[in-house]
């Protein structure tokens, strides 16, 4: 059961990268004299309420939502880790500076700090995503940390310092790669947090705009028209489902993998 | 044994609940007559006086209810009396007298009389004055009382048209002895006067008993804010309101029409929906590319597709139901192949890009995905900018910093923007301005209407705009409610002759008077300082202390600095359309909007920790009575939905863990797995679509307030912390699980297994006590996570909470509301931190030492 996590995410992914240049039918193209139709031969899962088929959204929706989140989690790593690693290797003031600075970033609730910073840049997607990887940052940055003092009070890192290493050589050849694991998990974690922070956002109409579609908007723009085609809303709201579940599968299987002690 | 008493303890808890939900459903429902109605409006209006400048929207609530004028517009938009009987026209245009009713006085008392009609009028064009038509009404040079019901206005020039001029809500009769405070507290003749105003929420009004003309047969009106196109499905389907004058979402009017209940008219209104198009921006010079833009749209497909087939096509700045109309529409019929071929005559065969800026209105989003779509067939590009009303003000009509945008112009008679100079549309109008002035001074209707058909062509001759379509009034009512007139074009409601028909209509609110109980912050306060009594050592607790400070400081410092960077002017945004820069800068200043980052910061600062949360710029109240109304709201919420999730989530862990990998195990793990994964909003819709909408069984949306009763009120509330508590509760569950788990693992519990303690017991007393710190740490969180989880929640219930308080300031630019909230919520964050830090070090002495 687990092992159909990855290959779920997989398919998914896959048929993101396929809707970059080919789906069924031209998401951007409207087609209002064929609005909201039931499904057909043609239309494997019908229209929407401007005449768009629904299976070429629907895959078309991924990619906001896995590329947003995918973004995030990159800058969430990219400015997380460094910190983390900083602040582990030279315990005192920097250490402080660095605690300090991410208990601050913690103090915002998630959505509120995206609420602000999509205020101030407006909505997008590439604005989502750096809204959404502000609040990975102090995340990836505390984890980092706590892992990494563990690592440094190690033998094989105390040779490494009477060899004359540099602290940030010896984080990046040695301390990185054993807190990889918790990073790992740490990640997959992130990542379908990210998803579900980007369709919000979206439902918000705070992400990726028209003509780009968007799982998230799918949704508030069909909240209307549920009584007569409840499809239109279930059936996003299902592909963020899935898609996050496969997200959590496949961070278990890799979990068991590289730090079988944390179970879930 | 220790089975049975959990079995026992389980039962207890379902019959519990049980009575609990009896108990609430028996408050609910009583009957009460009907004299009241709920009417929700789209817009919420800042103010609550039409004489200084300001939105459409007060003049929806106030005019004909609150305040008069000395006229009135009927259906074709002649002048007909109402505070004035009858009025003469001097033969030169140059001068008027109007005669009096008798017998008219304020709601305060105030006799109405000549003096009234000079001070009002005068007002309206003192130096400094924000009233929206003060240009227009400078033509006034003096305001006669020739007796105590008769004055004579003279002007500087000859207009026609001065009569129906003082029917607009901008001209209306206000006393002076409230004139200085009508934005928060109006006074007017009008059959109804201002009663309550919970912003962002409600407003009402009650019945003014000493109205001069016919008793209206309502006593209370009561005007609800509702923007949004679901939340405005779900109230008309639960009947939660009775009337909506301008329902926002024409795609659910063929399902409300099958309700027999409901009674839905369309009627047409003033407000022309066009595509701008700034004549100044590069290749918008080009006539030829303007007249492409007409070719290239199918304002059929427009209509279809944004309105559901509901509104008429037009062709210039006029609407169809004006005697003056001329149908222009077939001036630039759909044609893609001609619209290519002028694009290529103006010198762009390969197509050109342009930005189309969209306002927040469904209808501006939704017909702008459709041009796009109309305008990428013909090789224009339109790249989508969506943008808030602030935004708009600023970049499109104050700085003309766009190409194309989509608006609805609603005023009556608006095409003399057409003549203005520097208007946003940057044409040239010099010879429409000619025909406007030959307009003024022609009284002969004959004439008249030669030019204004001119005045159309013009416009359309020169592809000034794209001119889409004519937005109806689509009104969704109450069956039962009858002798509402819709008095287009002046776009009031009239409810002087409202009533319902038929008695004893049941009323789903209570009117019991009640007030809710002590607030939960105090007391989670009281509990954090008996735990530090027992400290885990004061060194550690100052520190602690200490680092609590730092944080908040620091998240002020963020908060104000990001919000300085948000594009939009608040000034802007509260004066409105019509507002001079004069009049925009001079609110600046009053606002304290002037003067340093760093000194407007210490200002903010010092005033906020003194208790001073500061004035809102849009409501013009102090912040702290915006925001406590909202937290009656979010802080139970968020404290029931606490509850919730872990009344749900540790029982679930437990079951779970006592048997790892048994059925149990496996079907809540599968259960919590899916919880964690559905999107918040989505459950909280597919919740209010199964139990509110379609089974009934709780109201749709709003808050009626806790002075409603407990019943009501704790209604309301259930489907929000269900949708809240849900996800919640999966996590929890599933982290518990893990906690326990791995203490379970841990030899001093095989110890006692061996020693032949039962699993239960060992579970109890054992293992839980030492999962406990990740346990409550997720706990602790729970709480800031729902409160700001509470944003999405409160947009899809439509409830007056901090979440959408917070969305609608920053909607708005109300950058003082937004600071306030924003501290309050990370002010939230950081106290829970700190209790749980509190509450695991007093569980574990092994943590106390750590800092």
């Amino acid at each position: 059961m687990k092992r159909a996590g990855p290959i779920l995410l997989g398919l998914i992914v896959a048929l993101a990268l396929l809707s970059l240049v080919w789906t069924p039918f031209d998401v951007t193209t409207i087609d209002v004299a064929h609005r909201l139709q039931s499904a057909s031969i043609r239309h494997w899962l019908g229209t929407d309420q401007l005449g768009r088929d629904l299976l070429s959204m629907l895959m078309a929706g991924a990619r906001p939502s896995l590329g947003v989140a995918a973004l995030a989690l990159m800058v969430g790593v990219a400015g997380g880790v460094p910190l983390g690693l900083l602040a582990a290797a030279r315990p005192g003031w920097i250490d402080e500076l660095v605690a300090r600075c991410t208990d601050i970033l913690f103090a915002f609730p998630a959505i509120l700090l995206a609420l602000l910073v999509i205020a101030v840049l407006g909505p997008g997607a590439s604005h989502a995503a750096l809204a959404i990887g502000l609040f990975n940052i102090p995340v990836f940055a505390r984890v980092t940390r706590a892992s990494a003092r563990g690592v440094w009070t190690r033998d094989f890192i105390l040779a490494a310092r009477l060899a004359a290493k540099g602290p940030g050589l010896i984080s990046f050849e040695h301390v990185l790669p054993n807190i990889a694991g918790p990073l790992i998990t740490q990640a997959g974690l992130q990542l379908s947090l990210g998803v579900l922070a980007e369709t919000a956002l979206s439902f918000l109409g705070l992400g990726a705009q028209p003509p780009a579609a968007s799982w998230g908007r799918m949704v508030a723009d069909a909240q209307t028209l549920v009584g007569v085609a409840p499809s239109l809303v279930l059936l996003p709201g299902l592909a963020i489902v899935v898609t996050v579940t496969a997200i959590n599968l496949t961070g278990e299987v890799l979990r068991t993998r590289v730090a079988p002690e944390t179970g879930l | 044994m220790l089975k049975q008493v959990q079995h026992d303890g389980w039962v207890v808890w379902v019959a519990s609940l049980m009575l609990a939900l009896s108990l609430v459903f028996g408050l609910a429902l009583p009957v009460q007559a009907r004299d009241r109605i709920v009417v929700a409006l789209q817009l919420e209006p800042p103010t609550l006086d039409p004489t200084s400048g300001a939105a459409a929207a007060v003049k929806e609530v106030t005019y004909r209810n609150i305040y008069e004028g000395l006229t009135t517009l009927d259906t074709t938009g002649t002048a007909v009396p109402l505070l004035a009987t009858s009025w003469t026209m001097a033969p030169d245009a140059r001068s008027y007298v109007f005669h009096l009713r008798p017998g008219v006085r304020f709601s305060d008392g105030t006799p109405f009389d000549a003096k009234i009609v000079a001070f009002s009028l005068l007002r309206a064009i003192r130096p400094g004055s924000t009233n929206s038509m003060a240009e227009r009404l400078s033509e006034i040079t003096g305001v006669d009382v020739i007796d105590p019901l008769t004055v004579r206005i003279r002007l500087n020039q000859p207009d026609a048209g001065l009569a129906a001029l003082l029917a607009w809500g901008d001209c209306v009769m206000v006393a002076p002895a409230s004139a200085d405070h009508l934005a928060t507290a109006p006074v007017g003749t009008g059959p109804f006067r201002y009663r309550s105003w919970t912003r962002g929420d409600r407003l009402t009004l009650v019945r003014n008993d000493a109205y001069w003309g016919a008793k209206p047969a309502l006593r209370t009106i009561e005007y609800r804010f509702i923007s949004d196109p679901a939340a405005a499905y779900a109230a008309m389907k639960t009947h939660s309101v009775d009337l909506f004058p301008d329902y926002p979402a024409p795609e659910n009017l063929a399902q409300l029409r099958a309700d027999p209940a409901l009674r839905i008219t369309t009627a047409p209104s003033e407000g022309e929906v066009i595509l701008a198009l700034n004549n100044q921006a590069g290749p918008l010079r080009d006539l030829r590319v303007r007249r492409a833009i007409s070719y290239a749209l199918d304002r059929r497909a427009i209509i279809d597709g944004a309105m559901f087939g509901y509104g008429q096509p037009i062709g210039s700045h006029f609407p169809p139901q004006n005697p003056d109309y001329v149908d222009l529409t077939g001036l630039y019929p759909h044609d893609p192949a001609k619209a290519r071929a002028l694009l290529v005559q103006a010198g762009y065969p390969h197509g050109l890009t342009l930005t189309l800026k969209l306002p927040p209105p469904a209808y501006a989003r939704r017909s702008g995905e459709i041009v796009a779509a109309e305008l990428a067939a013909i090789g224009i590009k339109a790249v989508i900018v969506p943008v808030e009303w602030p935004q708009w003000l600023d970049e499109v009509y104050a700085r003309h910093a766009y190409d194309m945008t989509i608006v609805s112009h609603a005023e009556p008679a608006d095409y003399d923007i057409y003549g203005r100079a520097n208007y946003y549309f940057g044409y040239d109008g010099r010879a429409v301005k000619a025909l406007l002035d030959r307009l003024r001074a022609t009284t002969d209707p004959g004439a008249r209407h030669a030019i204004l058909v001119a005045i159309q062509r013009r416009i359309a001759e020169d592809a000034v705009n794209g001119f889409l379509f004519q937005f109806p009034h689509l009104a969704v009512a109450d069956a039962r409610l009858t002798h509402i007139w819709a008095n287009t074009p002046l776009q009031a409601t009239d409810f002087t002759t409202a009533r319902f028909a038929g008695a004893d209509v049941a009323d789903r609110d209570m009117h019991r008077a009640r007030s809710w109980g002590a607030p939960l912050i105090l007391l989670f306060t009281a509990i954090g300082f008996v735990a530090l009594a027992r400290a885990a050592g004061i060194g550690w607790l100052v520190r602690r202390l200490g680092i609590l400070m730092l944080t908040l400081a620091g998240a002020s410092v963020v908060i104000f600095a990001l919000l300085q960077l948000a594009p939009g002017d608040p000034a802007q945004f509260m004066m409105g359309l019509q507002a001079s820069p004069d009049a925009v800068a001079s609110l600046r200043a009053e606002l304290g909007l002037n003067g340093s980052v760093a000194v407007r910061y210490l200002h903010w600062i010092s005033d906020f920790v003194r208790g001073d949360l500061g004035t809102s710029y849009a409501y013009r109240v102090p912040v702290a009575e915006l925001i406590g109304p909202r937290l009656a709201l979010s802080l139970p919420l968020a404290c029931l939905a606490m509850l919730v999730s872990v009344l749900l989530g540790l029982p679930a862990a437990f079951l779970a863990a006592r048997r790892p990998n048994g059925w149990l195990d496996r079907a809540i793990g599968g259960l919590t797995r899916l919880g964690v994964a559905i999107p918040g909003f989505w459950l909280a819709m597919i919740l209010l679509l199964a139990f509110a909408v379609h089974l009934s069984w709780f109201p749709a949306s709003g808050f009626p307030g806790w002075q409603a009763g407990l019943g009501p009120a704790l209604l309301s509330l259930v489907l929000p912390t269900l949708a809240l508590a849900l996800p919640q509760a999966a996590l929890i569950a599933r982290v518990a699980r893990a906690a326990l788990l791995t203490e379970q693992g841990r030899d001093y519990v095989r110890t006692a297994r061996a020693k032949g303690v039962g699993r239960g017991l060992i579970l109890w007393r054992h293992i839980a006590p030492n999962a406990a710190a990740p346990i409550l740490a997720i706990i602790g969180l729970q709480f800031p996570f729902l409160l700001a989880g509470s944003v999405i929640v409160e947009n899809v219930f439509y409830l007056p909470g901090l979440g959408s308080l917070v969305v609608q300031a920053i909607t708005a630019r109300d950058l003082i509301v937004v600071q306030a909230v924003a501290m309050l919520m990370v002010a939230a964050t950081v106290i829970a931190s700190f209790l749980t830090d509190i509450a695991q070090a007093l569980l574990d002495p092994r943590l106390r030492g750590r800092s």
